[in-house]
């Protein structure tokens, strides 16, 4: 557990293993890492990935581990981004290239110490695409593929939350009133078993983001919920996915020593429901961070919580209904300026360059 | 352990559908007998590769098409309690209305968006005698409809391995093509098993940075077949 008592925010988290990978021998591929530098109170940074499975990707772990790092070393310069900045899609464009760029260092630095051995080699089964690119000063190296990895990182600073996702996985926030949304732009490319990816040219214009100011009207969500697809891909519904933030919210809620202790609750118990959830789902690895504005939780806990409480208490004694007036809160939410059609969330696969299967 | 959050995990959906061609020709040299043969003794290999891939909740359908087609059970049946029914032969071959309802149940909704890609074998003897192109596009401009892993089977020298081709739609997989009875039991077990196994296990079904489906490899043996004394 992260704790920053100065600004209320608690970060937990876990990641198992999936239980076919257990089965196979195969090692868990995700990655998580916080960053919260309680001196300088923001950025808070927490940052998962998901190392593609296949044959082709014998290096995904590595390559998950590097893309968290990467998220968390160029997420550190946003504390000189202000939030009328970060509204301006270029500036979006600019931190996706830089995350990017910093990733194919990194992997390409990892080459270096360790070059592919000739059975490597020949998993990677490479067709080189003409005319396709890379950022500026990175080794346009398409062996990178080996490195394949997700990657969804949430940035908290005083003024916005920034939410960047590339590939599958989900992020969900309860708001203080209670209400689970999922505020990144899907990409229905994503089907299946088919990701977009950090290996594939030009994937900086994957990237999907959400924006959330904070101010004096608008407020932090009181938890927010990242994770790889395996855990969602192990719910029938999502209606029985997006139950996870309404319950978790309550366990914290009604746990009668306080709030943190909900949280410690939590997280004593995330690797066990984690482990359960893959092997009675989709028996993929599984990495969640769950992030905690205790402010907003004690807000929710006082309010709504309160008054559901209240409800059921009536209903149970008179049997009848009452009503509770509930507000969402509306983030601003986009897609990559480099990709504008995702705004619809029915990008057609003809334009799938940046598809790749996560076997 | 406190109670788990959110609902009750599940494993993801994998629809197998067989599309089987029951028009009159099939009649000729036994074709229709040998196709529900097949089928029903591929069906316990199927459960065994269904339990395999444990992670994989395998949903099988099967619909049949000559003058019209009709789905033979339009709800999913759990691999485990699915049963053959023996088809009989008629009529022609309306393989592009065929399609047509496969791609109604494509659909989100009704199919989930957290699936497995979805399983299409399509076994045919002839030429469509209805608008086939129509039936495929139908097809084909669904998410799942280009996603699925579709495989063909042509029973006998008279079908048209172009429409199968254009069903399939990835020029390095082929039609298989059953000279005979002996020939059509062994594909039908290798797609209801080694198929249906890699779609679970997700070793298919996806493409490589868009470049195209990953290879589905056919073994010789499946391609080839088995020299019998009675070809079709």
């Amino acid at each position: 557990m992260t704790l920053d008592p100065n600004n209320g925010w608690i970060i937990i988290g876990n990641s198992v293993e999936g239980a076919s990978h257990t089965r196979s021998g195969k090692p868990n591929q995700d990655r998580i890492k916080f960053h919260n530098n309680s001196s300088a109170k923001f950025p808070i940074i927490v940052a998962v990935s998901d190392g593609h499975g296949g044959k082709p990707y014998f290096r995904s772990g590595t390559g998950a581990q590097l893309a968290v790092e990467s998220a968390i070393e160029i997420g550190k310069c946003l504390t000189e981004v202000s939030y009328d900045r970060i509204k301006d899609k270029k500036n979006i464009d600019w931190i996706c290239r830089d995350i990017v760029k910093k990733w194919l260092e990194k992997a390409n630095q990892d080459l270096l110490i360790n070059p592919f051995t000739e059975e490597e080699m020949s998993l990677l089964n490479v067709k080189k695409e003409l005319g396709t690119k890379r950022p500026v000063g990175s080794n346009n190296n398409d062996s990178i593929v080996a490195y394949g990895t997700t990657l969804i990182a949430a940035f908290i600073l005083d003024s916005y939350i920034l939410f960047l996702q590339l590939g599958d996985g989900d992020v969900m926030i309860a708001s203080n009133t209670g209400i689970i949304s999922k505020p990144v732009p899907k990409d229905s490319r994503l089907l299946g078993v088919e990701t977009t990816s950090l290996c594939l040219p030009e994937s900086w214009t994957d990237f999907r983001f959400c924006n959330i100011p904070i101010n004096d009207t608008s407020f932090p969500p009181p938890l927010i919920i990242i994770s790889t697809d395996g855990y969602g891909n192990s719910y029938s519904s999502e209606n029985e996915f997006e139950k996870i933030g309404a319950d978790l919210l309550e366990i914290i809620c009604e746990h009668p020593e306080g709030i943190r202790a909900g949280i410690e609750l939590i997280e004593s118990n995330l690797e066990d429901w984690l482990n359960v959830a893959s092997e009675k789902g989709s028996g993929d690895d599984i990495t969640v961070g769950i992030i905690c504005n205790i402010g907003q939780i004690e807000l929710y806990r006082n309010t709504v919580h309160f008054l559901k409480k209240q409800k059921n208490l009536e209903e149970s004694k008179n049997q009848e209904p009452s009503s509770l007036d509930q507000k969402t809160i509306q983030p601003e939410i986009s897609v990559h300026p480099d990709n504008t059609s995702k705004e619809s969330a029915e990008k057609s696969s003809e334009s799938s360059d940046a598809i790749i299967d996560q076997l | 352990m406190t109670n788990m959050p959110g609902g009750a995990p599940s494993t993801r959906p994998l629809h197998f559908i067989w599309i089987c061609d029951c028009s009159g020709s099939m009649m000729a040299d036994g074709k229709i007998h040998s196709l529900n043969t097949a089928i029903q003794e591929a069906l316990p290999a199927m459960r065994q590769a269904a339990n395999d891939n444990i992670n994989a909740n395998v949903l099988v359908r099967a619909l049949k098409f000559s003058s019209g087609a009709q789905w033979i059970n339009k709800d999913p049946v759990p691999v485990e309690s699915f049963k053959w029914f023996d088809l009989d032969a008629e009529g022609v071959t309306d393989m592009g209305h065929a399609l047509s309802l496969v791609a109604e149940e494509l659909k989100i909704p009704p199919m989930p968006d957290r699936a497995l890609p979805p399983v299409l074998i399509l076994i045919s003897d002839g030429q469509p005698t209805d608008d086939f192109d129509s039936g495929l596009k139908k097809l084909t401009d669904l998410p799942w409809g280009k996603k699925a892993v579709k495989i063909a089977i042509a029973i006998g020298s008279d079908a048209d391995l172009d429409v199968l081709q254009k069903f399939i739609g990835n020029s390095e997989l082929k039609p298989l093509v059953a000279k005979n009875a002996e020939t059509l039991v062994k594909q039908i077990k290798w797609v209801s098993t080694k198929i249906l196994g890699d779609t679970a296990s997700q070793k298919i079904g996806g493409e490589l940075g868009g470049k195209g489906p990953v290879p589905i490899i056919v073994p010789p043996d499946i391609v080839d077949g088995v020299d019998s004394v009675k070809p079709w």
